[in-house]
């Protein structure tokens, strides 16, 4: 089961708008996932590489590349209230979320 | 006597009752079964109906704004913000501190094209309520020259300290930014009556 992060600058808004949409893409899609949060991106960052996929607007992808290098799913997105955007970018981000 | 007592008793239990649901039915909530069960039911009543009506609130506190235009983002941002210092749900360096971030950060707060959200860090010092403050500008600012995305008219500024509170703020938005009619409606007004017009038609 997988382990997601969702990560904005203040971890206040745009992450908690994420972590809302994603609960919601949990929730139709199935997906089997055992922990999902939100936070800032500088506490984000240090515990990065325990999560399985970290979601961050498109411009922090860069922010994890520490994490990414160790193996975490970076996935990057343009509007973080898109649920399809969301779907499409997890069902593809190479960690099967139905296993 | 006893009987008189019996007969005091009984009658304040039914003048109790009927406060209750006077008070209550004026708040939009049923009232039923006993005033205990009821006060235990509802005391934290967040369930009972939709609480927030997100256009109708910012009206009553006066956190709207209808301008022309800002002279740049960092204008258009402290413009967004003034409406908290104005009523202390943060302090007049609130803005300055989103500026900040969006110095550090780039322009995340603009979420999709057109709307942007100036937030800073929650439970910060400068931040000393829970809120929402809606501006919208007739001409357009650009956040960044070489992101054709990053641009807005429709501010939607949030200071949290209350997390409760603010996951329904947040919530509120999120219905408002996914209906881009309703967004495109929001354009076009022009006064507070036009926001309770909104509020009324789309229920947020």
């Amino acid at each position: 089961m997988a382990k997601i992060l969702a990560c904005c600058a203040n971890g206040s808004g745009t992450s908690l708008m994420m972590k809302l949409t994603l609960d919601k893409v949990i929730s139709t899609c199935g997906f089997k996932v055992e922990e999902a949060r939100h936070d800032s991106i500088m506490e984000g960052r240090k515990v990065a590489a325990n999560y399985d996929i970290v979601l961050c607007p498109l411009n922090f992808v860069d922010m994890f590349a520490d994490a990414a290098a160790k193996g975490t799913k970076v996935v990057g997105l343009k509007n973080v209230m898109a649920q399809r955007e969301m779907t499409e970018a997890l069902e593809n981000c190479g960690i099967d979320l139905r296993a | 006597m006893a009987g008189a007592h019996r007969l005091v008793g009984a009658g304040f239990i039914v003048v109790l009752h009927l406060l209750f649901a006077i008070l209550y039915n004026k708040r939009g909530v049923e009232f039923t079964g006993s005033p205990c069960e009821f006060a235990v039911n509802n005391c934290n009543n967040t369930k009972n109906r939709k609480e927030l009506i997100m256009l109708r609130e910012l009206v009553e506190k006066k956190h709207t704004r209808f301008a022309d235009k800002a002279k740049d983002w960092k204008d258009a941002i402290r413009m967004s913000c003034a409406a908290f210092a104005a009523d202390g749900t943060a302090e007049e360096g609130y803005a300055e501190e989103v500026i900040r971030c969006i110095e550090q950060y780039g322009p995340y707060i603009v979420l999709i094209p057109g709307v942007a959200m100036p937030h800073s860090q929650e439970n910060g010092p400068l931040v000393h309520g829970t809120g929402v403050s809606f501006m919208r500008l007739k001409e357009p600012v650009c956040f960044d020259p070489e992101d054709e995305d990053k641009w807005a008219d429709l501010f939607f500024a949030i200071a949290a300290n209350d997390p409760e509170a603010h996951l329904e703020n947040i919530k509120g938005l999120m219905e408002i930014f996914q209906n881009e009619e309703l967004l495109d409606k929001l354009r076009a007004a022009t006064c507070d009556e036009d926001l309770l017009a909104l509020s009324e038609q789309y229920e947020v």
